[in-house]
């Protein structure tokens, strides 16, 4: 389980949540949705732990990580692949992906952990000696997200997934991300813009608006709200 | 208090004004030794700003300014010792052999960047310090020039009257205080700005028409004037120059100065200069530990002070002049062309074929646009979509193939030419000068526009007022209808994603553009900020701007684009309307993939559960 109570991020004087509490189920998808600036990707930052916290807690599975610096957080399992793409642009996705695996622990079978990666998404195979730089966009998005799963991170944080990706290459994603939730059990936390499509693959969701949760609710629930959008649009 | 008080200080000519008067009177009051300490600091104003200019400002990497000190200190004490002339006529001298070195150099630093940029101006520095060093006959070498007229030797004249340290003093200060003038101008005029374009990418500021190059070759040409300016003054200053004075540790001292100060802003490097004459002075025991204490002063300030002295306690310098925005009467919309001009393509790119590494990315691609028409550009990630907007907009070259613009060929131009005939492009990631507020980087947008010359900017001349305050009104026009009026003084480092986006397209529209290529402009926006994206392109259609769009969101697309362009691998797999496109099985089978519940044949193992 992976829990926020009263997060609160700070950027100087501007504050970009305020008090957030969320909770999620091990197991589980949930998405963040809200306009933007609504504090979305600093709540993401915060539990990668690349933005300090001002104040509040981040738990998981009970233990407090709000202060642990987030390579650690990575080596306890919490993935993430935030927006910007970045990528080691010089080195070819296979070398991208064998950092991801050095980094993120020891030991293990990286040749099969690479197979599993290839075989989730084929165009990467096919290109594992091209430089990462090189690809397109939509195949960036892939190896960020390969890199993320190399080693079946306990929890993935996703910030904008589908964003600049072709409708068909979305679709191969969030399928991806659905039956790693489902196969793997890892709990995955995602934001969108993209409404619908978050909704389609996530369990439970939170409406963020000013860097409060304003609703939060059961997917399905919430897909069918004709008040979500109102509250959603209206950042 | 204090930071207001400075703060009216800072963007108050006159409260400046009044400053360097009292300073030039106080003068009179002050020992011999002090005053000439004075002079030294505003000698190291002048070549900290120098610094500053070049890469604070234009983003460019100097290792061996003592190089063009050196140009502008022996320059004006020979042209007055051994020439005989004026004082007057080695300072411009100094500042104009510093201009010409600056120039000339930056044909050859021009083309490198980074590490090579460093390790090219170190090397500029130490050989301008061999020369002085062998160079016995003019220089005097390792034993140095003395006898130079200076106001200690009670020989320095200008204008047949004989002048002391007080009256050089003021010199330097009435100079001192007349360049800074015109520095803040020239920064927060539209060539200034325009260094800070080229200074976060060179490429994003080429497709706003600002020449790398030339942009580039006027910074060094400024930054090299003015320590030129300042080495003339330091020759007549002192009345003896050796080689030991123009090292590398000038050169580091000079970097130090503006770092400390405050990269990027006017004020920083003042201060920093200010620190720097008193800290050795004040504390002697430095002497042999100089450069140690120099090491250790600026890890501290990377470490506290990242942004100088100047973010520490001074609000940040305003790329803008506080003028008030001339708001033109809305100019309607103009009258659609004609229907015979209609039919003919603004923008046509024919059969262009392009590889990168053997990899084939575009394969004979050709697409025309209208006036007033928007042509969407959708296609698989990686189908060249974006390389043929690089191609358009000049920043890669076609294997083969070539693009039209109102009939003539535009294939072989620079990326700033063709922005500069009115095609303007947006960038998949916003390229923004972050340390901007979102006006100044709208402001960028209009460079193709201005008429002002550096000179007129830097001079404020009335015209290149006026111009600016319509620039000004322009802009504000702009960010309104970009929903932006909120945060159009926010700075857009701290700004979320969508309104980055919205601010680059404000600049894109501001450029007044002929032709429009928008690559993925509603990525990252809410559905909020999309509906009012399709309201701006809307409006730019009506004004008979040719707009490509290349966008994921087929349903933003549907009710906004007359025609669409599908790209696959290279390829052209279908052209024609939204509707039609659905029906393609092609490009279902390679964009869209298949509708939900349809029969999956994806490769991947799971699928979307819902």
């Amino acid at each position: 389980m992976l829990e926020c109570s009263g997060l609160v991020v700070r950027y100087g004087p501007i504050e970009a949540v305020h008090g957030c509490d969320i909770a999620i189920l091990s197991g589980t998808i949930a998405a963040v949705l809200g306009a933007n600036g609504a504090g979305k990707s600093s709540l993401m930052k915060a539990i990668a732990g690349l933005v300090p916290v001002a104040s509040g807690r981040i738990r998981v599975d009970g233990e407090d990580i709000t202060d642990m610096p987030p390579h650690l957080r990575a080596r306890r399992g919490i993935a993430f692949a935030l927006e910007g793409r970045r990528l080691l642009h010089r080195l070819t996705v296979l070398e991208n992906l064998r950092v991801a695996w050095e980094f993120r622990g020891r030991g293990g079978d990286f040749k099969a952990a690479a197979d599993r990666a290839f075989a989730r998404f084929p165009m990467l195979a096919a290109r594992s000696g091209f430089q990462a730089g090189l690809l397109s966009g939509g195949q960036q998005q892939m190896l960020i997200l390969s890199a993320a799963l190399i080693r079946d991170p306990r929890y993935l944080l996703l910030d904008e997934p589908s964003l600049g990706l072709a409708p068909v290459v979305v679709r191969q994603i969030f399928a991806v991300i659905a039956a790693v939730c489902r196969d793997g059990a890892t709990t995955i936390l995602l934001s969108e813009q993209v409404v619908a499509l978050a909704l389609s693959v996530a369990h439970r969701a939170y409406v963020l608006k000013g860097g409060r949760v304003v609703r939060e609710g059961e997917a399905a629930a919430l897909a069918t709200d004709p008040s979500l959008s109102a509250a959603y649009l209206g950042g | 208090m204090i930071r207001r008080l400075l703060l009216k200080a800072i963007r108050d000519t006159r409260v400046l004004l009044a400053a360097a008067i009292l300073l030039g009177i106080a003068a009179q009051f002050a020992s011999r030794s002090t005053v000439q300490l004075w002079s030294f600091v505003l000698i190291n104003v002048l070549i900290a700003q120098s610094i500053n200019v070049l890469t604070g400002i234009a983003g460019q990497i100097s290792l061996g300014h003592a190089g063009f000190l050196a140009i502008g200190a022996y320059g004006s004490a020979l042209v007055v010792k051994a020439g005989s002339l004026p004082l007057p006529v080695g300072l411009v001298a100094a500042t104009l052999l510093g201009a010409a070195a600056g120039w000339a150099l930056s044909f050859a630093v021009g083309r490198v960047r980074e590490l090579y940029l460093a390790m090219m101006t170190l090397g500029f520095g130490m050989i301008v310090y061999e020369v002085v060093r062998e160079w016995n006959a003019v220089t005097g070498g390792v034993t140095g020039l003395s006898g130079i007229a200076s106001p200690t030797l009670r020989n320095l004249k200008l204008f047949d009257v004989s002048i002391g340290e007080v009256g050089y003093f003021r010199l330097v200060l009435i100079v001192t205080v007349a360049v800074l003038w015109l520095l803040r101008n020239f920064v927060t005029g539209p060539h200034g700005r325009a260094f800070f374009a080229i200074h976060v990418s060179e490429i994003a500021a080429g497709s706003l028409g600002i020449p790398r190059a030339g942009t580039k070759r006027r910074a060094y040409t400024l930054s090299a004037a003015m320590i030129g300016l300042a080495g003339g003054f330091y020759a007549h200053l002192v009345g003896y120059l050796g080689p030991e004075t123009f090292g590398l540790n000038r050169s580091v001292e000079a970097l130090v100065m503006a770092i400390v100060g405050g990269l990027g802003t006017l004020a920083g490097p003042v201060l920093g200069a200010v620190l720097f004459t008193y800290l050795p002075d004040k504390l002697q025991f430095f002497a042999d530990y100089q450069f140690m204490v120099y090491g250790l002063i600026l890890l501290g300030s990377f470490l506290v002070l990242p942004r100088g002295l100047a973010g520490l306690f001074l609000p940040r310098t305003a790329f803008i002049k506080d003028l008030a925005p001339l708001l033109a009467a809305e100019p309607d919309l103009p009258p659609p062309a004609a229907g015979g001009e209609r039919e003919v393509p603004l923008l046509s790119a024919q059969d262009l074929s392009i590889s990168f590494l053997g990899l084939r990315a575009l394969a004979g691609v050709s697409l025309e646009v209208r006036p007033g028409r928007i042509v969407g550009l959708v296609g698989p990630n990686g189908s060249g979509k974006s390389t043929l907007v690089n191609i358009v907009s000049g920043i890669y070259r076609a294997d083969a193939g070539r693009v039209l613009f109102e009939g003539s060929d535009i294939s072989h131009l620079a990326e700033d030419r063709i922005a500069r005939l009115g095609i303007v492009r947006t960038f998949q990631d916003p390229r923004l000068v972050p340390s901007f507020t979102v006006r100044e980087n709208v402001l960028l947008g209009a460079h193709r526009r201005y008429r002002q010359s550096a000179l007129a900017s830097a001079l404020n001349r009335p015209d290149a007022l006026r111009e600016e305050q319509a620039m000004l009104g322009a802009a504000d026009a702009i960010i309104e209808r970009a929903g932006l009026s909120a945060l159009a003084d926010a700075v857009v480092r701290d700004l979320p994603y969508g309104d980055q986006r919205m601010t680059e397209l404000a600049r894109a529209l501001l450029a007044e553009p002929r032709a429009l290529l928008l690559d993925e402009p509603a990525a990252g926006l809410s559905e909020h900020e999309c509906a009012r994206l399709g309201v701006l392109l809307r409006r730019a259609k009506k004004q008979g701007i040719a707009v490509v769009l290349i966008e994921h969101h087929m349903e933003f697309l549907n009710d906004l684009v007359d025609e669409v362009v599908v790209l696959d691998s290279g390829r052209v797999i279908y052209q024609g309307d939204m509707a039609g496109m659905y029906r393609s099985p092609e490009v279902v089978e390679a964009y869209l993939g298949l509708p939900a519940g349809g029969t999956d044949r994806q490769p991947e193992p799971g699928t979307v559960d819902a």
